[in-house]
């Protein structure tokens, strides 16, 4: 495989996660004896490595699977190929009750407040269930700890006995985020933490997660389709797109120079707060495609604006274009751009093959309807 | 930064009229309509009546026949055809009974709402059958719920063939005619020649066989819906155990959809009751039940002479299965605000 | 705290009441409604021709339990003729209820349009003797008479583009129907190429397929297309469209914005553009309302709005959203607090508490609105008349 001459195999602690070529399939429409006749290829060889204390984005419109990727890497879903590493251990093929060990060191912040904390427990109860499950603190320790953490967030000490319902969207967050952040966790999968949120209060929530990041040495994987939001938070930005990794670089070289045309749409895409702002907007045409029925070759191929005719047929490869700078996309890959007279050959191959099973499918049907 | 969090350390826009429990806050919205306040009046009376009753007026008890001999009269009208006129002609034919008991009496300070057909008195019954009807109420409801959430919590929780096995069970037992089976198995319980006390356990676990389904498919229901919560789904990333999470996180949120049907289940099972008792498959006389005592005016003079032996149970099952119903949705409307008109 | 802890729940007695007074209230306005009215009681006079809609002091409350909400607290702007107005405001800030009081569609009985004019400019009502143009207060006009110009005149495309259309109809038969409605005498021909005339129109490419087809076949950027479709199908004069593009993706909501923007311009209409994403009013927008807590604080141009912001409200909106196009990484500005509860409050500026710049003057009367240009205005005390002078 090609990627893994991309990334590097040794095992080095200052990746705090390390993720490889992940995939998580969901089966669709199943038979009567329940097997599968297609996959929804949620998640498709997605590899990336984050070190303790910076914070990647994972960025992609609805249905790219960021969401499925932040639930595989905390094992909420079990991965259907792939490598999960927490700080240098492999953790990909733990059974439940070896993952517990691995639960506090790792955390997810949900996107809507309002159905991610349970009606009928106060605040305290709630940020401190599992600092009583895991004996975070002794037992004595556990209101004081849980009053610290309050304070950390920006909830008042008094809060500790109410219940959820009598809080807004923004206190709410900080209600999830203490609770996150009671078990003294390494790393936090923070699931469009602020989406939800208004503007005013997804300012107040992004500058304590960033100041929490700051004083706990946290490490964020921060999913999000908020690009400007992304960008203040991020130092790495990974952009998805049915499943697939297009482009993955530091925030910094990805916004300045973009490869991948999905990329660039979808940066010029977002609007600007300044009616002056001269824009050069790539409208990306059409839909996304259904992620249960992708199209062939690059997925992204029936909308770029830079569309060959090898994109049609062949998945383009993963290739590291600048100094950890990956994208996949045949424009920057060297062997392929060199061979366009072979690839192009392969695609009037591909064409007729196209042609023929088509004519047989056409015939097999008008025999069906003859004999019928 | 640091004026940011003065002003957030002050206390200005609290909200202040809303530092309530989720508990205080159904309370609240439940006092507030009308009619579960007539519904809790109802149902407590009910209480006091049935189960203080006894103790305060122990003047008669339950089987207790009222020795004293009484003169009883009883009209019988014929029409017959006069042999020389050959006209109709009513003839009343005044009979002068002497009971040994003091039966058929009308309502007096001695038998406040009068005596049945035996003698005894049927307002004492009326308290008696009372505890009848609540006691097999809340045994059924209970047994019922218990079975429900263990059966609709598993095939919830775990899902996959446990949940097709038990619902395929909850299915079989929705579709058994009831009536029927239950007029069987009286027949069967008349075979075994139980004493009329023990009757009645019988009949609570028969009742109850019939009715866990109901229960079963509402707690599988709340619990898948639950399932799909992201605060569930957040127990699971803290590394919960499943007992912990089943015992705090599951039925604590199944509790107010089981506490509004366990409320509406005892009108049903109060109802299921009496018919069966009026139908003389449930309890037997000489022990009490609304039921048996409505089953009186099956004869046509009691019908229409002694509206005082029936009447009064009628409406205790009135008062008791409204009560319990009004008690219901006002919980309901009080759970979920959202329902509401 | 803990000893006023009592003051702090409404009684039992008290939310008595307050179901009494709403039951009361609500019964008073409702029949209010059902009055039969001459057409001369709600036409009024129109200030400025050029506007198409003129809202003057509207006050639009809800009748809740916890008491009366102040949804809308005496809004006034204008929507001039073939222009996007752009509305902004965090969520609760009566900003889709003020759209919704437009077209007579507040939740009744619990939401009540109770005080303001909302008049809109009708060509078929013509001038009266001083060569005014007339114009309905809709805020008046009882909702027979509504009928004929909402989904004709005044439409709306919605949030949601999933659950606006009916699941069991065609789009086809959807489009047809307002036709129908609308157009007395038109026959089933040409509805439908009407109809597919309308969805060319906005850019689907097998406008005869998605006749035929149920709203699920669809995706969200598509749905959305044929709301807008639908919304231009009777040539609007006004078209309020609540955060169209805030349930679609960013690729789609740029191609939606542009049709938005296209369509305006080519049928002649204005736009009434509800979001809370100051990006979309900046690229969209003419003039720009910025609402807080049912009141307007700022209106100007969109220009005026965005490079001289003057309400500390507007300038920590703009300030606490991190730009694509800037590199800084020190901490957001973050506007303090929360929007304040509805219920109840006091006539003093409502940002009072979470203003960066408050001042002696601000514990005073709720501030007036102050001319700053001649399409700049704004509420606050930081503004004195003579000090723009």
């Amino acid at each position: 495989m090609q990627e893994e001459k991309v990334l590097s195999t040794e095992q080095t602690p200052k990746y705090i996660l390390e993720v490889k070529n992940l995939k998580k399939y969901f089966p669709l429409n199943k038979n009567l004896l329940g097997k599968p006749s297609a996959y929804l290829k949620a998640v498709d060889n997605v590899s990336f490595k984050v070190k303790a204390g910076e914070t990647i984005g994972v960025v992609g419109e609805s249905g790219c699977g960021k969401t499925t990727l932040g639930r595989t890497i905390l094992k909420l879903y079990s991965s259907d190929g792939g490598e999960i590493f927490f700080d240098g251990k492999d953790i990909t093929n733990l059974s439940k009750k070896e993952m517990v060990k691995y639960r506090t060191d790792m955390q997810l912040i949900f996107q809507d407040p309002y159905s991610s904390l349970p009606p009928r427990m106060t605040v305290g109860e709630i940020i401190s269930e599992a600092v009583k499950v895991h004996n975070i603190v002794p037992a004595n320790e556990v209101s004081s700890h849980v009053r610290s953490i309050m304070k950390k967030c920006g909830l008042q000490p008094q809060y500790y006995d109410r219940y959820p319902h009598e809080f807004s969207g923004g206190q709410r967050q900080r209600i999830c985020i203490a609770r996150a952040l009671a078990v003294n966790p390494r790393l936090v999968i923070c699931d469009e933490p602020v989406s939800a949120l208004d503007v005013s209060i997804q300012a107040q929530i992004i500058n304590l997660l960033k100041e929490l990041q700051q004083n706990m040495g946290l490490t964020y994987v921060f999913i999000s389709h908020d690009l400007s939001v992304v960008k203040y938070i991020t130092d790495q930005i990974m952009v998805m797109y049915l499943g697939n990794v297009m482009e993955l670089g530091e925030t910094k070289e990805i916004f300045a120079n973009p490869l991948h045309p999905y990329t660039k749409a979808l940066f010029s895409a977002v609007p600007i707060p300044d009616p002056d702002a001269k824009m050069n907007r790539i409208i990306l045409q059409g839909d996304i495609p259904s992620p249960a029925n992708p199209p062939k070759g690059c997925k992204f191929h029936t909308r770029c604006s830079s569309c060959m005719n090898v994109c049609k047929f062949k998945e383009p490869l993963y290739v590291e274009a600048e100094n950890n700078h990956f994208v996949s996309c045949h424009l920057y890959n060297e062997e392929v751009m060199n061979n366009m007279d072979k690839y192009e050959h392969l695609y009037q191959e591909y064409l007729k093959e196209q042609e023929n099973s088509e004519n047989e499918k056409g015939k097999n049907n008008e025999k069906g309807k003859k004999e019928s | 930064m640091e004026e940011n969090k003065e002003i957030l350390e002050t206390p200005v826009n609290e909200e202040t009229y809303k530092e309530m429990s989720p508990i205080q806050l159904i309370l609240r919205r439940f006092f507030r309509s009308k009619l579960s306040v007539v519904g809790i009046v109802m149902v407590v009376g009910l209480f006091i009546f049935s189960f203080l009753g006894p103790v305060i007026y122990n003047k008669w008890g339950e089987t207790e026949v009222d020795k004293t001999p009484t003169m009883y009269v009883e009209e019988n009208t014929y029409i017959v055809i006069d042999p020389v006129t050959q006209e109709k002609v009513e003839v009343v034919e005044r009979l002068q009974l002497e009971l040994s008991e003091n039966a058929y009496d009308d309502p007096s300070l001695t038998h406040l709402l009068g005596t049945d057909d035996k003698g005894m008195d049927v307002f004492v019954r009326l308290m008696y059958g009372g505890r009848i009807s609540l006691t097999i109420g809340f045994i059924v409801v209970i047994l019922e719920t218990i079975i429900g959430v263990i059966l609709g919590g598993i095939a919830g929780y775990f899902g996959g063939w446990v949940d097709q096995l038990i619902m395929r069970i909850v299915d079989v037992f929705n579709c058994i005619p009831t009536l029927p089976i239950l007029l069987i198995a009286s027949a069967l319980i008349d075979s075994w020649n139980l004493e009329p006390s023990n009757r009645i356990y019988v009949l609570m676990i028969i009742i109850t066989i019939f009715s866990w389904s109901g229960v079963a498919r509402m707690v599988r229901g709340q619990i898948l819906s639950l399932r799909e919560q992201e605060y569930i789904t957040a127990t699971e990333v803290m590394g919960i155990p499943v007992w912990r999470k089943i015992f705090k996180h599951l039925i604590p949120n199944v509790m107010p959809q089981l506490i509004v049907s366990m409320t509406l289940g005892l009108g049903s099972v109060i109802l299921y009751e009496s018919t069966l008792s009026y139908l003389g498959l449930g309890v037997q006389l000489p022990q009490a039940a609304w039921g048996t005592m409505i089953s009186l005016a099956n004869k046509p003079d009691i019908l229409n002479y002694h509206v005082n032996m029936w009447l009064p149970a009628g409406i205790m099952i009135v008062i008791a299965v409204l009560g319990f119903n009004f008690i219901g949705d006002g919980l309901r409307d009080a759970m979920d605000p959202k329902a509401k008109k | 705290m803990a000893n006023n802890k009592n003051s702090n729940y409404i009684s039992i007695r008290d939310s008595r009441k307050i179901l009494k007074y709403n039951i009361k209230q609500m019964k008073y306005y409702e029949g209010l409604k059902k009055r039969k009215l001459d057409v001369k009681e709600y036409t009024t006079v129109l200030k400025n021709e050029n506007n198409i809609i003129e809202i003057e002091n509207l006050k639009t409350c809800f009748f809740t339990d916890n008491g009366t909400v102040m949804s809308v607290n005496g809004v006034s702007f204008d929507i001039p003729k073939n222009k996007i107005i752009g509305v902004v405001g965090e969520s609760g800030c009566g900003k889709s209820v003020t759209s919704l009081s437009i077209m007579q569609l507040v939740q009744a009985p619990q939401g009540q349009v109770i005080e303001g004019e909302i008049r809109f400019n009708a060509d078929s009502l013509g001038y009266d003797e001083n060569n005014q143009k007339l114009a309905y207060d809709i805020a008046k006009m009882p909702t027979k008479e509504m009928y004929k110009i909402r989904g004709k005149d005044i439409t709306m495309i919605f949030q949601e583009p999933m659950t606006s259309l009916n699941p069991v109809f065609t789009i086809g038969y959807q489009l047809d129907e307002v036709l129908f409605i609308h157009t007395p005498n038109i026959t089933k021909e040409a509805a439908k190429a009407h109809s597919i005339e309308m969805l060319k129109k906005v850019g689907i490419s097998m406008p005869e397929h998605v006749y035929k087809s149920y709203p699920h076949e669809l995706s969200g950027g598509m749905r959305q297309r044929v709301m807008i479709a639908m919304a231009i199908a009777g040539s609007p004069k006004l078209v309020i469209a609540d955060e169209p593009t805030t349930a679609l993706d960013v690729t789609i909501q740029a191609q939606i914005l542009e049709l938005l923007r296209d369509i305006q311009k080519k049928e002649q209409c204005s736009i009434m553009l509800i979001t809370h994403d100051l990006g979309v009013i900046a690229e969209m927008a003419d003039e720009v309302v910025v609402m807080y807590a049912g009141r307007v604080i700022e209106r100007g141009t969109v220009h005026e709005i965005f490079h001289n912001p003057l309400h500390p409200y507007t300038k920590g909106l703009q300030k606490s959203k991190p730009l694509i196009t800037s590199d800084k990484s020190e901490p957001l500005y973050s506007i303090p607090g929360q929007v304040p509860n509805p219920i109840n409050l006091p006539n003093t500026c409502y940002f009072k508490n979470r203003c960066n710049k408050v001042c002696e003057k601000c514990s005073g009367d709720y501030p007036k609105t102050i001319k700053v240009s001649d399409t700049h205005y704004v509420s606050c005390y930081l503004y004195d008349e003579s000090e723009v002078e």
